[in-house]
């Protein structure tokens, strides 16, 4: 059987700066900072898709990569829980690391497969792995692979006492719409890059290859990607982490 | 599937928690420290983990943390369960073509959520604080594997609430068929904290005694801690326990916490497990149920196994009144019962006494019977609105 090749499709970023219109928004009334910024990476990145094809996003894979989670709405509701004795419906519900998937599911009325996936430093590339696998595999035809991080400002003293190599933990998000060759020329949407390959030094090589990251957050390879990838290149991202471990992606032009 | 292993509160292995759901002797006991009735892993069982595991090749990835702290029992329980499930094999099988996967919902949470609050109101100092915070990823509990075994083969931490478990035999299926890896070691644990038992405490789902999955009047669920790994491998040759034959998941796009009323979302990833692999519904001849004991979703349930089967539905069951909710690792749990129940040619009951609720709709097994299973059906659904389903098929060791 020859194996489905992966496209890139469409990519969307976002800033936690960008979110402050949507705290006004009734929409996001109960939305957490990771929500908010993770819908504004995937309305960017589904703005290409052409409107006689909006109807089939509720059949996109959706798979969110997030390391520390809610970790802001998880202080809130143990702070709470502990300063007043009162456990908050809201809090809880968003404090899991699913919410955000949950969100986005809602916010786009997706109904296919759903992942979160948290593989700490990794959490971006394996977002991506996995949103592969679901379109090689055949369980949809198109995926967004979602990378989203929002640093407590609260926390950020206790993060970086855990890893003292990071100047300061980043935010943001991404989002890059994957899909199959056959979804790319049903939709007309041309190519910005095949996923040629992905793969993961999971282990350090140890202290001395360690060095400071400066904005450094686990699933801000999709990000990065967003960012910085333009169609026609092709190109071979290194991501070195924290503890020395890496990742390499291969994206090439189709 | 070629190698189980189980850490519940019945003990270690797959063979406690079934003769639990045999005789219908409840693992479900008050809890001091939640407030609630939970299953709680013993410390007997943790002890005896311990000792297993200091004795095995895999000491320094699980023993590495204080003795009898909370940052050492996710260690033991997920070490444990992966040290049966490999067996004689070891951690030899970790090579380019072995993925990894691990679900959890929490990880290591009840090792630090109690000093966040102090942290928080400035009492104490970041760097004392990391001490127990430094678990926070949810890597945690492999952690110190991962770096044994190099782990040059796929791995991901799935954390897809409570349908996680059974979302990782879902991926393991699927990097099979499209050859990703050649053999997956899944595994999923979970442990009791203060964050979930609060949590769903305030959403008024806990049951104040054994929970009562679809019986009239139920209330709510009971949460337990527990892990499971098993191996899976393309090789059909190899004696097996049993074979997922396909699996899917799907999102309801409906509530964050609730599961839709009309169980469309799990109606459509039993639909698309069915189809995966190939067998019709009425080939099927169980179905081990979510059944988690809430008004919800019992319901939700039902009604997608109705709108699946209709007047035909196989007896349906769901165990947890025996060994209550081990959210992220229950799917996988209860695939462990699932086998072997089939291994042993047996349809496990429900386990309680009340009367069920005539309104589900579908035929609950109420006692143990003993009946050749081919072929479950296994049900997870998690808040976020993530369904999972998983095809499963007897195997050949008896």
């Amino acid at each position: 059987m020859k194996p489905l090749r992966c496209l890139i499709l469409a990519k969307g970023a976002a800033s936690v700066s960008d979110t402050a219109h949507l705290e006004s928004d009734a929409d996001f009334r109960k939305a957490s900072v990771p929500m908010m910024v993770a819908t504004l990476a995937v309305q960017r990145a589904l703005a290409v898709l052409p409107e006689r094809h909006e109807g089939e996003v509720k059949d996109f894979g959706l798979v969110v990569g997030v390391d520390h989670g809610e970790l802001e709405i998880t202080r809130e509701f143990l702070c709470t829980l502990a300063d007043r004795g009162m456990a908050r419906p809201f809090l809880f519900q968003s404090a899991l690391h699913n919410a955000t998937l949950g969100f986005l599911s809602l916010r786009f009325g997706i109904v296919g497969p759903g992942f979160t996936t948290s593989t700490h430093y990794f959490a971006g590339e394996d977002a991506l792995s996995l949103a592969d696998s679901l379109i090689r595999g055949g369980a949809c035809q198109a995926c967004l692979a979602v990378g989203v991080e929002v640093t407590s400002e609260a926390m950020t003293p206790a993060v970086v006492a855990v890893r003292p190599v990071v100047d300061r933990p980043g935010s943001g998000a991404g989002a890059l719409l994957l899909g199959s060759e056959a979804f790319a020329a049903r939709t007309g949407l041309a190519p910005i890059a095949e996923l040629r390959s992905l793969a993961a030094e999971r282990v350090g090589k140890g202290l001395e290859e360690i060095r400071a990251f400066g904005g450094f957050y686990g699933a801000d390879a999709i990000e990065k990607i967003a960012r910085t990838f333009s169609p026609g290149q092709s190109e071979v991202l290194s991501l070195e982490k924290p503890d020395g471990s890496r990742s390499v992606i291969e994206l090439v032009t189709p | 599937m070629t190698g189980i292993g189980v850490v519940s509160p019945a003990g270690l292995g797959i063979a406690p928690l079934y003769e639990s759901c045999v005789k219908g002797e409840t693992l479900i006991a008050p809890d001091k420290a939640l407030g609630v009735p939970t299953g709680r892993v013993p410390m007997a069982v943790l002890d005896r983990a311990r000792q297993d595991l200091a004795a095995s090749e895999l000491a320094p990835a699980f023993l590495d943390a204080t003795p009898g702290t909370e940052a050492e029992k996710p260690l033991l329980m997920t070490g444990s369960a992966l040290l049966q499930a490999l067996g004689t094999q070891g951690a030899s099988i970790f090579d380019k073509d072995t993925g990894l996967i691990f679900a959890t919902t929490t990880g290591h949470i009840a090792s630090w959520e109690k000093d966040l609050p102090r942290y928080a109101r400035g009492d104490v100092s970041p760097e004392a604080f990391a001490s127990s915070f430094k678990d926070y990823p949810l890597t945690r509990s492999l952690a110190g594997f991962v770096r044994q075994t190099d782990c040059r083969g796929p791995f991901q931490v799935l954390t897809s609430a409570c349908a996680a478990g059974a979302q990782a035999l879902v991926l393991a299926e699927l990097w099979l068929r499209v050859g990703k890896a050649k053999r997956v070691v899944v595994g999923a644990t979970e442990t009791l904290t203060n964050l979930t038992a609060k949590g769903f405490g305030c959403f008024s789902l806990l049951a104040p005694d054994v929970a009562r999955p679809f019986a009239e009047g139920r209330v709510g669920i009971n949460l337990s801690e527990g892990s499971a790994f098993m191996v899976l491998s393309r090789e059909d040759s190899a004696p097996h326990y049993g074979m997922v034959l396909g699996g899917a998941t799907t999102l309801d796009a409906f509530d964050m916490t609730r599961p839709h009323p009309e169980g469309r979302g799990i109606h459509q990833a039993m639909t698309q497990a069915l189809s995966g692999a190939n067998i019709p519904s009425p080939l099927i001849d169980w179905v081990h149920a979510h059944g988690t004991g809430t008004p919800a979703n019992d319901s939700s349930e039902a009604t997608a196994l109705r709108m699946l089967f209709g007047e035909a539905s196989p007896p349906v069951t769901s165990t947890k009144a025996i060994h209550g909710h081990a959210l992220g690792a229950s799917g996988l749990l209860e695939t462990a019962l699932v086998f072997e129940a089939m291994r042993r040619g047996e349809i496990l009951g429900i386990a309680h006494a009340a009367a069920l609720d005539p309104s589900l709709g579908i035929p609950v097994q109420r006692r143990l019977e003993k009946r050749p299973v081919r072929r479950t059906l296994k049900t997870t659904l998690g808040f976020g609105g993530v369904n999972a389903a998983l095809v499963l098929e007897r195997g050949d060791v008896t």
